[in-house]
């Protein structure tokens, strides 16, 4: 059977997680440099050992509101992926842990299980009992041809 | 092609494009020298090269056309053919079609063009009688070569056979071509050949040494012939490898020793290395000067030493850090001196140990740091400098062009070049060439005058044209200057005035160098005729506009009836630019100092508001304010007090209003090519001492996007 590994984190108070395939590193929150008229979304650049990095508030792109309290600002990570053979920062509240998955575990999206587009969503996976783990679609995520998109608007 | 040659193309190109450029000189040299025999033999083994390298990758025309050229330049060496101006212009054809070709070989690795007509053309210079004088000169060759072969006495009983079953002896002498692509392959059909029309007795080198992959001027073959002499020579004269067989009667003289036998092949081995060697010695030498490294690897070694510097900076603060515990050591040491008495003895001598200790720490750092800055900064340097190319690679192509256009527009013009080996950031010659293009084409076309004007007022016939590159601090200026009619300020008024670029009445206010600075405006040309070289008005904004792209300025300078001067100024890299760094929007920018004229403190009541605009007056000139907010579309905040930079950009001059100036400073330009941050008014980012990202303006967008609001 096979079996996915996966990084899990918070956005407010929900669980998500990411396929551990695209994750580059995890790195502490930094100083994030602002980019004047970019996306709401785009928090601004960083720079990773010299090299110049976008980072995305994930919390924004998802469309989900929830206030930066203190303790998520306190235990706030930068998930590196690599994209398309780019790094990308995302912003995340607090990372969980390493989960693992069995494909028999993963069921596809239900409708309105989140307030999150559906289509950023690449199913949901029950892990120990009851708890639910929302599994992201990073490649539609960050698609380049949406966010031109976006941009032109 | 059945093989992949992608990898192999990419040096073929580079090496074709070094050839054109090395032949298309030397054309140009051959002109004022044309006996000149060095000059011959370089175009000479440059042709062969392409020749070579174009027929092993299969581009046949290429290879037709320069093994024409080829051919003129073999005869000119031998003095078979003289050199004129119509053969001249034919072979600048010629390379010219070989240029197009490499170019449409590198675009779409198909060579394009048809050349039947211009190997033709080129052929006609060759059928004056040459094919005669080139067997002469073989002929001359052969005196070279001793035929003579000394036998062993197996092989004297071996002849002694054949010579009862085929008749007389004979020795073969075949001359191999030095075009051949395997020179082994290339003897072993000549051989096979042999071997069917003749038996074989000896062969001066031996067959083993035949068999190695190296080149061998001829080889001598003892043979009792099975067919006729006629029939042999035809087919052992295979294309492309073989030049010239001979055949000649062998006469047994006396027997010799084994050690003459030895020096024959010896002798042999040398004269063939004397003929390669003769090949080699010049590109060895170019071999062993320069490196061919992609661009893209000293980029990313840049890259590592910029990410070296940002992360020894950490060290720097260690030494602040140890400076800090030094003081409150000494402090400590103040609060306790009263009560030192009360104290133990070991723990007055503990502390002294400790701040020594700390001490010598302290002075570590500091010599530690000094020399890391140094080497950092060298290494930082010396990298830049592998960019560096000499502004040569793009100067090359302008004696070229003058002697095409100065004579289709029948003036004699003289180029002068100087300091074609000052150096400059590879990006910044890729930009460069198309400019100055334009800028010699004006000159040419409307700055110097013709033949007859020259002579009415009193100047040589003789035109001339200046280009020089030099060195200035840290930038670079190329200068084209002429001395032809000069900018006629009139006439740029009043196309000016026309083109409504200025008001009519403010004609009489302007500098001379105000007026001048207007033929950079788009749209602006005053040549009452357009002719095929210049002057759609195109010109001289886009030459604004390529070098601006690069960091750099141009400016011009005219006197009339003297000439017209045209000042390129240029950054020595691009990868590194000074810059202004600035506070504003809470972060630190930074600014491209080149575009910053000055910078100033004001007060709110300095401010005057326009109609729509806020303004301040400097020194009597009126500047337009517009705040770092208002740069990026966001609601101006209030300032009491702050800081201006005026900055020329978008053709005028606008006071860009900031929080706080952080000083100038070298910065290393990153790209910040994302789909995520695609927005207008980004030139870049560099990297801050304390590791944060500072976003590089461009002002020249950013203002006039809000002036077209």
């Amino acid at each position: 059977m096979a079996e996915l590994e996966l990084v899990g984190f918070k956005l407010g108070d929900e669980n998500y997680v990411v396929d551990i395939m695209k994750v580059k590193e995890i790195i502490r929150f930094v100083d994030i440099t602002n980019i004047p008229e970019s996306l709401d979304f785009v928090e601004g650049v960083i720079n990773l050992r010299g090299i110049i990095i976008p980072v995305i508030n994930l919390k924004v792109r998802l469309g989900l509101k929830y206030a930066d309290d203190e303790l998520s600002k306190k235990n706030r990570k930068i998930i590196i992926i690599e994209h398309k053979d780019k790094l990308i920062g995302m912003t995340v509240d607090m990372i969980t842990k390493v989960i693992k998955l069995d494909s028999n575990q993963i069921a596809p999206t239900p409708e309105l299980v989140t307030n999150i587009d559906k289509k950023h969503i690449k199913g949901i996976g029950k892990y120990e009992d009851d708890n639910l783990l929302i599994i992201l679609d990073i490649e539609k995520i960050l698609d380049e041809t949406e966010i031109e998109e976006m941009i032109r608007e | 092609m059945d093989f992949d040659n992608s990898e192999f193309i990419k040096d073929f190109l580079e090496e074709a494009y070094e050839k054109i450029e090395i032949i298309n000189d030397n054309l140009l040299n051959l002109e004022k020298n044309p006996e000149d025999e060095n000059i011959l033999n370089e175009i000479f083994r440059a042709a062969h090269t392409v020749k070579g390298s174009a027929g092993t990758m299969g581009f046949e025309s290429v290879q037709n056309v320069m093994h024409k050229i080829e051919n003129i330049f073999d005869e000119l060496r031998k003095k078979n053919l003289e050199f004129s101006i119509n053969l001249n212009d034919m072979l600048f054809k010629g390379m010219d079609a070989i240029n197009e070709m490499i170019t449409n070989i590198e675009n779409s690795s198909e060579e394009g063009i048809e050349v039947d007509e211009i190997t033709t053309e080129l052929e006609s210079f060759l059928s004056d009688g040459s094919g005669e004088k080139k067997v002469q000169v073989n002929d001359e060759n052969k005196d070279d070569v001793d035929i003579s072969i000394k036998l062993s006495d197996i092989e004297l009983d071996i002849m002694k056979q054949t010579e009862k079953q085929n008749g007389k002896i004979y020795v073969l002498t075949i001359y191999f071509s030095e075009d051949s692509m395997m020179p082994s392959v290339g003897r072993f059909l000549v051989m096979q050949e042999v071997r069917n029309n003749s038996e074989i007795i000896k062969t001066i080198p031996d067959e083993q040494e035949l068999n190695k992959d190296e080149f061998i001027p001829y080889v001598k073959i003892l043979v009792g012939l099975k067919s006729s002499i006629e029939d042999i020579q035809e087919k052992v004269k295979i294309p492309n490898e073989v030049i010239k067989v001979d055949i000649d009667d062998f006469e047994i003289e006396t027997k010799d020793n084994k050690d003459d036998k030895k020096t024959d092949v010896e002798d042999l081995k040398k004269e063939k290395k004397k003929i390669i060697d003769k090949n080699k010695t010049k590109e060895k030498k170019d071999i062993i000067n320069s490196l061919r490294v992609d661009s893209v690897k000293i980029d990313e070694l840049l890259n590592l030493i910029g990410e070296q510097i940002i992360n020894t900076s950490r060290y720097f603060r260690l030494e602040d850090e140890c400076e800090k515990i030094l003081q409150k050591g000494k402090r400590f040491s103040n609060i306790i001196k009263d009560i030192e008495d009360e104290l133990p003895e070991e723990s007055i001598e503990v502390y002294s140990c400790l701040m020594r200790s700390m001490r010598e720490l302290s002075e570590e750092f500091k010599e530690i740091n000094q020399m890391t800055r140094r080497l950092n900064n060298e290494m930082q340097q010396n990298t830049m400098k592998i960019r560096m190319l000499p502004v040569e690679k793009v100067f090359k192509r302008f004696p070229r062009m003058i002697r095409d256009i100065s004579k289709e527009l029948g003036k004699d013009i003289e180029l002068i070049i100087e300091g074609q080996e000052t150096e400059l950031d590879k990006t910044v010659i890729e930009v460069l060439g198309d400019p100055l293009v334009h800028i010699i084409r004006n000159a040419l076309d409307h700055g110097i005058e013709s033949k007859e004007e020259r002579l009415k007022a009193g100047k040589d016939p003789v035109g001339s044209i200046r280009l020089t590159a030099s060195h200035q601090g840290n930038r670079i200026i190329i200068e084209v200057s002429d001395d032809g009619k000069g900018l006629d300020r009139n006439s740029i008024i009043k196309k000016a005035v026309e083109k409504g670029l200025i008001e009519k009445e403010s004609k009489d206010l302007m500098k001379d160098s105000d007026v001048f600075s207007l033929i950079f405006e788009p749209g602006f040309s005053t040549a009452a005729s357009v002719t095929g070289l210049s002057g759609r008005g195109v010109g001289m904004d886009v030459v604004k506009r390529s070098i601006e792209k690069v960091n750099g300025s141009v400016e011009v300078h005219s006197e009339k009836g003297k000439g017209t001067r045209v000042i390129i100024f240029l950054p020595l890299t691009m990868a590194i630019i000074n810059a202004l760094l600035i506070r504003g929007l809470d972060q630190v920018f930074s600014i491209p100092l080149n575009l910053v004229e000055e910078t100033i403190k004001l007060k709110k009541a300095d401010i005057y508001n326009l109609k729509n605009t806020k303004a301040t007056k400097i020194r009597d000139e009126v500047v337009s304010l517009i705040s770092i907010e208002e740069l990026f579309n966001i609601p101006s905040k209030e300032r009491d007090s702050f800081f201006v930079v005026i900055v020329e950009a978008a053709g005028k001059k606008v006071g860009i209003v900031v929080d706080k100036l952080y000083g100038e400073q070298e910065v290393v330009i990153k790209n910040l090519d994302s789909y995520l941050v695609k927005t207008p008014g980004v030139a870049g980012a560099n990297i801050l001492g304390d590791g944060r990202v500072s976003i590089i303006l461009d002002i020249n967008k950013l203002i006039k996007r809000v002036s077209n609001d």
